[in-house]
């Protein structure tokens, strides 16, 4: 009964957040440049064409979990249809789950998926040599993209206004990739820890990285492979803690 | 939410999205060969680089070098050209002229340095293969002219590095795989997509049977 109230709240909540058009706008915008992205550039290793195509689809998943996905959490508590779902009889911890996966992994998967399949499709006798690669080149892109979101919603929930979250969610967005950029580019060497701490700041740099390399000084370090899905981490279990037990909408 | 119109709404926007992507790459396309030639005069303590670094494409490099006293080259290095030129500054072999281009459609960057160093270490360059960790090797001339045939695959570079006092230089580049699925069947599964997406969505009414 409960499971059936649960599921009923997420496809409320999925009515909302991934609701048309502007998904179908949105998809058939980033499959196009990214089927057009793998005919016109030629490619022989599926992480660099995972890496090609996924780089701006990023950048539009991080745009779309900021002005849907979180400012839609803001929208919830500032029009009070908070205080509706939190009424609902389910637990907190069971709406607060919810809300992060149709707000955050619903979203990322969809948006990270999709023009990896069409890419997938145009050059699918390359993906067929090395599939696995491929797909943890996906996996990868799709840890940075929940890490944005769980950042983004958490901003949501503790600004309440739809413009501040965006602004502030944009901000950080921005800021983070800068930061990454200043620390690689003032850093002495590729195996200096502050040029590391660049590559780890991206967790599909991290992972592309171990898999093209073949010098062992370049390989990343095992903090590497953490810091992004440890933040990701925590920053989940923060919108979750916050929303299950402080939250006052 | 209704899921069959949201799955079918998806489905045609991929599809259609596929084949209008198909269409456009069918018009701009790929590159799978280039060539490129040229003439230098170097002078005295100067050598001409040329580079070709495959950055996601694969495919054979073949370098001719005419009227050259000596030629090496490093292959099978991982890495920008550009950033291994760089790095030779630190045995005095400055670059003064470089010219780069990056061919996205071929999957290749590729160009010419012009570095000057005492015409001894530019002699000597198979001896820094240790220091630098290259291979560099020296190729011999065939008939006067120099030929260095390489399979290159993505993210390797080949640096041919001609000594002479006027150098004439033609390279070939040829693409051995594009690992394109034909664009018949990817106009084929994009229209099943966008059909089945249709079919999807469609609101099927049931009807009542005939009293």
């Amino acid at each position: 009964m409960s499971l059936r109230r649960i599921s009923g709240l997420l496809s409320l909540d999925l009515s909302d957040t991934i609701r048309p058009p502007l998904l179908y706008f949105m998809v058939f915008v980033i499959t196009l440049l990214s089927v057009v992205l793998a005919y016109v550039q030629l490619f022989s290793t599926t992480e660099s064409l995972a890496m090609n195509i996924l780089r701006p689809t990023l950048l539009a998943t991080a745009l779309f979990l900021a002005l849907r996905g979180a400012s839609g959490i803001s929208q919830l508590i500032s029009n009070r249809v908070m205080e509706v779902y939190l009424s609902y009889p389910v637990s907190r911890l069971s709406i607060a789950i919810v809300l992060y996966i149709s707000r955050v992994v619903v979203p990322s998967i969809l948006l990270i998926t999709i023009p990896l399949l069409a890419a997938g499709i145009v050059l699918g006798p390359l993906i067929m040599q090395e599939p696995s690669n491929y797909i943890l080149m996906g996996v990868s892109f799709l840890v940075q993209a929940l890490f944005y979101g769980s950042v983004f919603i958490l901003i949501a929930l503790i600004a309440k206004s739809t413009g501040t979250t965006s602004i502030l969610s944009l901000l950080f967005y921005f800021s983070y990739n800068i930061i990454a950029l200043i620390l690689s580019s003032v850093s002495s060497s590729v195996t200096s820890t502050m040029f590391r701490l660049a590559q780890a700041m991206s967790f599909y740099m991290t992972v592309y990285n171990s898999l093209t390399t073949n010098i062992e000084a370049l390989r990343p370090y095992l903090w590497e492979y953490l810091l992004v899905p440890l933040l990701t981490l925590l920053s989940a279990l923060a919108f979750i803690l916050i929303l299950s037990r402080r939250f006052e909408p | 939410m209704d899921k069959k119109r949201l799955l079918g709404g998806l489905m045609a926007s991929i599809g259609l999205a596929l084949l209008i992507g198909a269409l456009i790459g069918s018009i701009i396309g790929v590159k799978t060969s280039l060539s490129f030639s040229g003439e230098d005069y170097l002078g005295n303590n100067k050598a001409l680089i040329i580079s070709l670094y495959s950055s996601t494409s694969e495919g054979t490099a073949v370098v001719e070098i005419s009227n050259a006293s000596q030629v090496f080259y490093i292959s099978n290095v991982t890495g920008d050209p550009r950033s291994l030129v760089k790095a030779l500054t630190a045995f005095n072999i400055n670059a003064t002229q470089s010219e780069y281009k990056y061919d996205m459609r071929l999957g290749l960057v590729y160009g010419t340095s012009k570095v000057e160093a005492n015409s001894m270490v530019l002699s000597a360059l198979p001896s820094l293969s240790k220091v630098l960790k290259f291979n560099i090797k020296e190729a011999s001339p065939e008939n006067g002219v120099f030929i260095i045939r390489e399979n290159m695959t993505s993210g390797e570079a080949l640096l041919v590095f001609a000594l002479g006092q006027t150098v004439s230089y033609n390279v070939e580049y040829n693409v051995s795989n594009t690992y394109r699925l034909p664009y018949s069947y990817v106009y084929a599964i994009s229209v099943a997509v966008i059909v089945v997406g249709i079919l999807v969505s469609a609101p099927w009414k049931k009807t009542n049977p005939s009293p």
